[in-house]
């Protein structure tokens, strides 16, 4: 990407090259009561990844100053219930870490500079964590490793999910796209004090950063609360965005799990051709399929056949893959299968109805439109579409949804090959 | 119908009026949003279990059923229609109310007539409705699935014994077996009338054009004869009706809630708000991130990042729940309780209540930033007869001996009751 430095009628966002290899966001705008701040580091997803996931937690948990929960939640209370954001996501390869805020505007605060202030206290759990003899805490590392370990168990609660996620690690197998951004629990609970401080180190002085802010904020203070964020360290520059990689072509694998559950879960992965992947016919196919409820998962599994509450469908542009999801009775989990089945051959072999596209690019377009109107949601889309070389501008966005033909949706549709289904079968004693 | 300007704490634009049908309106433009959102829906939730205009039964998960069923009509799926429009739509039920909302930034007037027509306009046929019997009954059985679900109607079940909050929203598969079109028909008249529901509309569609809508779509309809349906008290004991419930399921670790029945009910809508604020404040205080009980907990291994505290008022029940994952839910159950018990014997931390209030005020203003919390929030209000944004003169009403009375009125050791789920063995 080159940076543009001045936001333009297209495109809202000022790009600036700031000191220390920061790239930075600013839109200014008065348009909202609050103020976004996104510090957003990039980390390959990779064998030190739980290390890094134990950040958030930790840092968040107390810096010199205010060392501790209670102090670091009363700080955020005086400064108007500032929301102080730390959280890991994966993105395709790459593992993100987020560290932020969202504050109440300087306008409404009666002279108070919150936004320098709530930057001051970020800067502070960035790089000021409480270091008794030189080394992070030990009783909050124990404790945040528990948590961490805690928390990746939790995840298989969630029966949707721990579905999922069961797919997905069998489909990518062997790749970073198997990968949870949370470590495993074997890895989480290895975790010791140099793992994490090195961690520590490399997020923050090493790892590539985007900073993004949206709110009522003039350039001069934006390049400010990034000098006092990035507190004389440097920051390397991003990595190209890499094109989804194919999966190997193989027969269609099941996996079953049974579980004490009133209620199955089917989800069913798909291989998508990587080059079926630029532009937005992927996304549109998806919409079409089983993204919304116009789509023909949603119209015969739900609404004809009264099988499931829901049935999806979603393309992930990053692994190249498709995933449908249902919640079923095991009895009814073929029947579902067999329709999921027809229904992606028929829009292979008969394409997709004009009436259909349309609502589809209609959905799409709406959900690109209401970025307008949620800066969260607007650094989200800006972020993953950079970080996946995807036109990161709304209106570039939006265009290519419009050039999108029948036949190109098709196309996706015919390059898709089932995969792997997962099966977990509800069975009450 | 005429819509004035509200005046209101947080300088908010928002205009109000009642169409000539009794329909109540609320309007908050922003004509800087690209996006148009509107929330419409009638004072009827999960608990109304009795129409209070002739007293008839509802069948438990009929409100819900409602919701499902009205996005069908004569001419077919609704939201077909919606996505045509360019907009989104969606419908929620709960204890209290129905809501249905549409998000467009495209032919936002066309959505909200739209919006008006299916909401009023039902289509009930037999076999429309044994068709959304399957699907409800996949949704009833993720949800007998899902444990945070599963361990807040247990709560639920030990804190009452009558009242119908202790009952599923969504009812049970056999509940909605037994509904029919007929039943539907006669309990949508019950509910669905104009001055039992409310619009609110919040984002780029101006005030006169949401007025002129609103009008053409009333004109058209005949006179509402019904009164707004009012909730009386039942004769629900002040006691919890068990002190526990547990329940295994398949996950990895024990989590426990720990709820508190109220005991002081009625009121109008202003005494519920203050009555809900003020304890909203108390657990924040005691329970809440700044404070030293939640550092504790956290340092003793007890709770995580999943705890929480919450309250919910209405006039006729309430109650409060406490707790998260932990590897010993006895433990901390004991240890919430003395929490209680020390600051009913050393007072409540006059500092904290300042930073808390400072906290609502904070929150209430960037929520403000959304048009969904707004409309939504107008649509609450209203069903609760309080002005919008009525939270912020309240708050800054609520002084730390209302807090203490509230610890002592509503913590009572009879109404206290605990739901466990622990992992499947």
């Amino acid at each position: 990407m080159t940076p543009t430095p001045l936001a333009t009628a297209r495109d809202p966002f000022e790009v600036i090259a700031a000191p220390g290899g920061v790239e930075l966001h600013l839109q200014r705008t008065d348009k909202y009561k609050s103020v976004l701040l996104l510090w957003v580091v990039e980390a390959p997803l990779d064998e030190r990844r739980a290390a890094r996931a134990l950040l958030p937690d930790l840092l968040t948990r107390g810096t010199a100053r205010s060392p501790g929960l209670a102090a670091m939640a009363a700080r955020c209370e005086e400064l108007y219930a500032m929301d102080l954001l730390a959280e890991v996501s994966a993105h395709g390869r790459l593992q993100l870490l987020r560290f932020g805020f969202e504050a109440v505007a300087d306008r409404y605060s009666g002279g108070r500079p919150l936004f320098m202030e709530a930057a001051d206290l970020l800067a502070e759990v960035l790089h000021e964590p409480p270091l008794p003899g030189g080394r992070l805490r030990a009783d909050f590392l124990e404790q945040e490793r528990t948590n961490l370990v805690h928390a990746i168990a939790a995840m298989a609660d969630d029966k949707a999910l721990y579905s999922y996620r069961r797919l997905v690690e069998t489909m990518h197998a062997g790749t970073p796209f198997a990968l949870h951004p949370w470590g495993t629990v074997e890895q989480a609970a290895a975790l010791d004090e140099p793992a994490v401080r090195a961690a520590w180190d490399e997020v923050r002085d090493e790892l590539p950063v985007r900073l993004m802010i949206v709110g009522d904020v003039s350039r001069e203070q934006a390049l400010d609360a990034c000098a006092r964020l990035l507190a004389g360290t440097r920051h390397a520059p991003h990595a190209p965005a890499q094109l989804a990689p194919a999966l190997p072509e193989r027969p269609l694998r099941h996996v079953r799990e049974v579980q004490p559950l009133a209620q199955s879960k089917l989800v069913m992965g798909f291989r998508v051709q990587p080059e079926l992947l630029p532009g937005a016919a992927a996304p549109l196919f998806g919409l079409v399929f089983g993204g919304d409820s116009h789509s023909r998962l949603f119209k015969r599994v739900r609404e004809a056949e009264s099988l499931a509450y829901g049935c999806s469908a979603g393309v992930s542009i990053e692994s190249a893959t498709a995933v449908v999801q249902a919640g079923v009775d095991a009895v009814n989990a073929p029947r579902t299968q067999e329709l999921v089945l027809d229904e992606l051959r028929r829009l292979a072999e008969h394409g997709v109805r004009e009436d259909e596209l349309a609502l589809s690019r209609r959905a799409q377009l709406r959900r690109l439109d209401n970025l307008k109107d949620s800066p969260r949601a607007a650094c989200a889309f800006r972020l993953g579409a950079l970080m996946s070389g995807r036109p990161h501008v709304l209106e570039e966005a939006r265009e290519r949804v419009q050039r999108v033909t029948p036949e190109q949706v098709a196309a996706v549709a015919a390059g898709c090959e089932a995969d792997t289904v997962f099966l977990l079968e509800g069975k009450l004693p | 119908m005429k819509l004035t300007p509200v005046p209101n704490a947080l300088g908010e634009t928002i205009l109000a009026g009642t169409a000539g049908s009794g329909l109540r309106v609320f309007v908050n433009p922003r004509p800087r949003y690209a996006h148009t959102f509107a929330a419409f829906g009638p004072n009827f939730g999960s608990v109304d279990r009795v129409a209070s205009a002739n007293g008839q039964p509802i069948p438990e998960g009929l409100a819900h059923f409602l919701e499902h069923k009205l996005f069908e009509d004569s001419a077919g799926d609704v939201s077909d229609r919606f996505a045509a429009l360019g907009a989104s739509t969606n419908a929620m039920t709960g204890f209290c109310g129905t809501t249905y909302i549409v998000s467009t930034i495209e032919q936002p007037g066309a959505c909200l007539d739209l919006l008006l027509d299916f909401v009023q306009d039902p289509w009930f046929t037999e076999a429309l409705v044994a068709k959304e019997q399957g699907i409800i009954a996949q949704e009833i059985r993720m949800y007998d699935d899902d444990p945070d679900w599963r361990v807040f109607f247990g709560l639920m079940g030990c804190l009452y014994e009558k009242h119908p909050a202790r009952d599923n929203i969504a009812g049970t598969v056999e509940s909605i077996a037994e509904i029919d079109a007929a039943t539907l028909r006669r309990c949508y008249d019950l509910f669905y009338h104009p001055r039992n529901m409310v619009l609110a509309v919040s984002g780029a569609l101006s005030p006169d054009d949401v007025a002129a809508i609103v009008e053409a779509d009333q004109s058209g309809r005949p006179a509402d004869a019904l009164p707004p349906h009012e909730r009386s008290l039942t004769d629900e004991p002040r006691t919890r009706r068990a002190p526990r419930f547990e329940l295994a399921l398949p996950v990895a670790r024990p989590r426990l809630l720990l709820g508190i029945k109220e005991t002081v009910l009625g009121g109008d809508g202003l005494t519920v708000s203050r009555r809900e604020l003020a304890t909203r404040i108390l657990l924040d205080i005691l329970f809440g991130p700044s404070s030293a009980a939640f550092e504790e907990l956290y340092a003793d291994g007890l709770i995580d990042e999943t705890f929480g505290v919450s309250h919910a008022a209405e006039a006729s029940f309430g109650f409060s729940t406490l707790g998260g994952d932990t590897d010993d839910p006895e433990r901390l159950q004991a240890r919430l309780l003395e929490v209680f018990e020390r600051a009913r014997q050393q007072g409540l931390d006059r500092a904290a209540f300042a930073r808390i209030r400072n906290k609502i005020l904070g929150g209430l203003l960037r929520s403000l930033d959304s048009p969904e919390t707004v409309a939504s929030a107008l649509l609450s209000d209203a069903f609760r007869g309080v002005p919008p944004f009525a939270a912020l003169d309240l708050v800054e009403a609520i002084t730390l001996e209302d807090l203490s009375r509230r610890l002592a009125e509503h913590v009572r050791e009879d109404a206290i009751a605990a739901a466990i789920v622990r992992p499947t063995p």
